[in-house]
C-alpha cells in the first residue's frame, strides 16, 4: 500500500527509495542464498572424500589386522609343532635318567636331552631371527638384505641376488623395518605365486629419495592387478605393503620390463637418515 | 518552539541511538570473526567513523534525522557481514552455515540494514508525511530482523558433521582389538 502511494505522489524521491529498498534487499537475499547453496556444495564434496577414505582407511584396518593373527597363527604353529615335541622328549629322556640307575645309560639320556635341548635353542633362535633379524638392527639394511638373499640362494630354489650402490648413510631403524618387511613379504609373494628362477635387488639414491628395486622371471603383477587386488577383499600381503609405505610416505610401482621377459618392482621412499636426526638433536640440546 | 525542541531532542537521541547500535553490532561480528586481518580492519574504520559521526553530529545540527551517520552504519555493518560470511566460506569446518547460530544474527542484520539503507539516505529529504509511511519500511524490517534474532537463539550449537566418521573410526579400533 505504501509503495502504491509513493508511486500515485509520483515523487522522484519515493521512486529511488522504492527501487533501492528492493534492489539491496535484492542484493543482500541474494547474496545469503548464493552462499549457502556454495557451502552445501562444497561440504557434500569434502564429505564424500572423507567417507572413501575412511572405507579406504577401514580397509587397510581390516587387512592389517588379519595378517597380524596369521603371524601369530604361524608363530603359534611352529612353536607348537616343532619346539613343543623336541622339548617333551626332552623331558622323556630326562625322566629316563631319574628312573634308570645304570651310570652309563643316565649318561647317555643327558646327552640325548642336551642335543634335543640345543636343537630346541637354534629352532627358538631361527623363528626369533625370522620375526626380528638382529642383522638389520645391528648391521642396517643392506647387510640384513644380503643375509636373507644368502639364505634364499643357499636354499637352491631359486639364484637370489642384491647389490646396494649408494647406501653409505643409514635410513632411521624403524624406516628400515618397515623397507625390510616389504622386502620380505614381497620375496614371499614371489616364492610362493611366480615360480621364478631369480630375483635381483638393486639399490640407488636419487636426489632425496631412496630406490629400491627388484626384478624377477615367472609371473608377475603389474600396476593395475595391484590395484585391483588392493581394492578387493584378498591380497593380504599387498595391502600390508600399501600401509607400511604410507607410513614412510612411500610408493611402490609394479610393471613389466619393456622386453616383456621379467617384472619389476619399483619401492620409492623421501631418504630421512639416522644421521640427520642425530644432528637436528645435537642442536637442539 | 516545542516542537522545535521536540526535534532536536529527537536528534540527538537518534545520533547515540546510531554510535550504540554500530558499537554492538561491530563488536559482535568482530567476536565471531576468525581472520585477524578483518579484525584489524574493524577497530580502524570504527575510530574513523567515530570521527565522522561525532562531526556530523555537530555540523549537522539543523537536522531532523542523522541521514549520513546512519547510512554509514549500514554500509559497514553489511560489509563486515561479507567479511563474516567471505571467513566461514574459507573456514576449514564441516557445519552446513545455515546451522550455526552467528549466521542467522548476520543475516538478520543484513536484512534490516540493506532494506533501511535507502530510507535513512533519503530520510532528510522527505516531508513529514512521506516520512511516516515510509517509516513502516523500518518497523518492517526491523520485525524481520527480530524475527531471525529468535532463530538464531532457538538454534544449538551444531556437532561437526565428520565426528561421526571419527567416532565411527575409533570404535572400529576399540572393537578389532578386543
Amino acid at each position: 500500500m505504501i509503495f502504491l502511494q509513493a508511486a500515485r505522489a509520483g515523487s522522484e524521491i519515493s521512486m529511488m527509495l522504492f527501487f533501492g529498498t528492493i534492489g539491496m534487499l535484492v542484493l543482500a537475499i541474494g547474496m545469503i542464498v548464493f552462499i549457502i547453496f556454495h557451502q552445501r556444495k562444497v561440504i557434500r564434496y569434502q564429505m564424500r572424500l572423507q567417507k572413501l577414505e575412511y572405507e579406504q582407511q577401514k580397509t587397510l584396518l581390516n587387512a592389517s589386522i588379519r595378517f597380524q593373527e596369521e603371524e601369530r597363527q604361524r608363530i603359534a604353529a611352529d612353536l607348537h609343532d616343532d619346539a613343543g615335541p623336541l622339548l617333551a622328549t626332552a623331558r622323556l629322556y630326562l625322566n629316563e635318567n631319574l628312573v634308570n640307575l645304570d651310570k652309563a645309560s643316565q649318561l647317555q639320556s643327558i646327552y640325548n636331552a642336551k642335543q634335543i635341548i640345543d636343537d630346541t635353542i637354534q629352532l627358538i633362535r631361527n623363528i626369533s631371527h625370522s620375526l626380528m633379524p638382529p642383522t638389520l638392527k645391528n648391521f642396517g639394511l643392506e647387510s640384513a638384505v644380503n643375509d636373507l638373499f644368502q639364505k634364499i640362494s643357499g636354499s637352491g630354489s631359486l639364484n637370489a641376488s642384491c647389490r646396494f650402490h649408494d647406501y653409505r648413510e643409514r635410513l632411521q631403524a624403524d624406516q628400515e623395518l618397515i623397507i625390510f618387511r616389504v622386502i620380505q613379504e614381497l620375496i614371499n609373494n614371489i616364492l610362493k605365486h611366480s615360480n621364478s628362477s631369480f630375483i635381483h635387488l638393486t639399490q640407488n639414491l636419487s636426489g632425496d629419495k631412496l630406490y629400491i628395486r627388484m626384478h624377477h622371471d615367472g609371473k608377475g603383477l603389474t600396476q593395475s592387478d595391484f590395484e585391483k587386488l588392493n581394492k578387493s577383499s584378498g591380497g593380504l600381503g599387498l595391502k600390508n605393503i600399501q600401509s607400511r609405505l604410507k607410513l614412510l610416505q612411500g610408493r611402490i610401482f609394479f610393471e613389466k620390463d619393456l622386453s616383456q621377459t621379467y617384472f619389476k618392482v619399483t619401492i620409492e621412499v623421501p631418504k630421512i637418515s639416522a644421521m640427520t636426526v642425530k644432528d637436528e638433536r645435537i642442536v637442539t640440546y | 518552539m516545542d516542537s522545535v525542541k521536540n526535534e532536536k531532542l529527537v536528534y540527538n537521541v537518534l545520533s547515540i541511538y546510531t554510535i550504540v547500535e554500530y558499537t554492538i553490532f561491530s563488536l559482535f561480528i568482530r567476536s565471531i570473526l576468525s581472520n585477524k586481518l578483518f579484525k584489524t580492519l574493524i577497530i580502524i574504520i570504527s575510530a574513523a567513523f567515530y570521527l565522522f559521526a561525532v562531526l556530523y553530529f555537530f555540523l549537522a545540527r539543523d537536522s531532523k534525522f542523522d541521514s549520513m551517520s546512519a547510512s554509514l552504519e549500514s554500509i559497514l555493518i553489511v560489509s563486515y557481514c561479507i567479511f563474516y560470511l567471505f571467513d566461514q566460506l574459507n573456514k576449514p569446518q564441516i557445519i552446513f552455515i545455515y546451522q550455526e547460530p552467528n549466521f542467522w544474527f548476520i543475516v538478520g542484520f543484513m536484512v534490516y540494514l540493506a532494506g533501511t539503507l535507502f530510507l535513512f539516505i533519503q530520510a532528510n529529504n522527505l516531508d513529514s508525511e512521506l516520512r511516516k509511511d515510509f517509516w513502516k519500511i523500518n518497523l518492517s524490517a526491523n520485525t524481520i530482523k527480530n524475527i531471525l534474532f529468535a532463530i538464531a537463539f532457538s538454534r544449538k550449537k551444531s556437532e561437526n558433521l565428520f565426528s561421526h566418521f571419527e567416532n565411527q573410526y575409533d570404535d572400529l579400533i576399540e572393537h578389532k582389538s578386543t
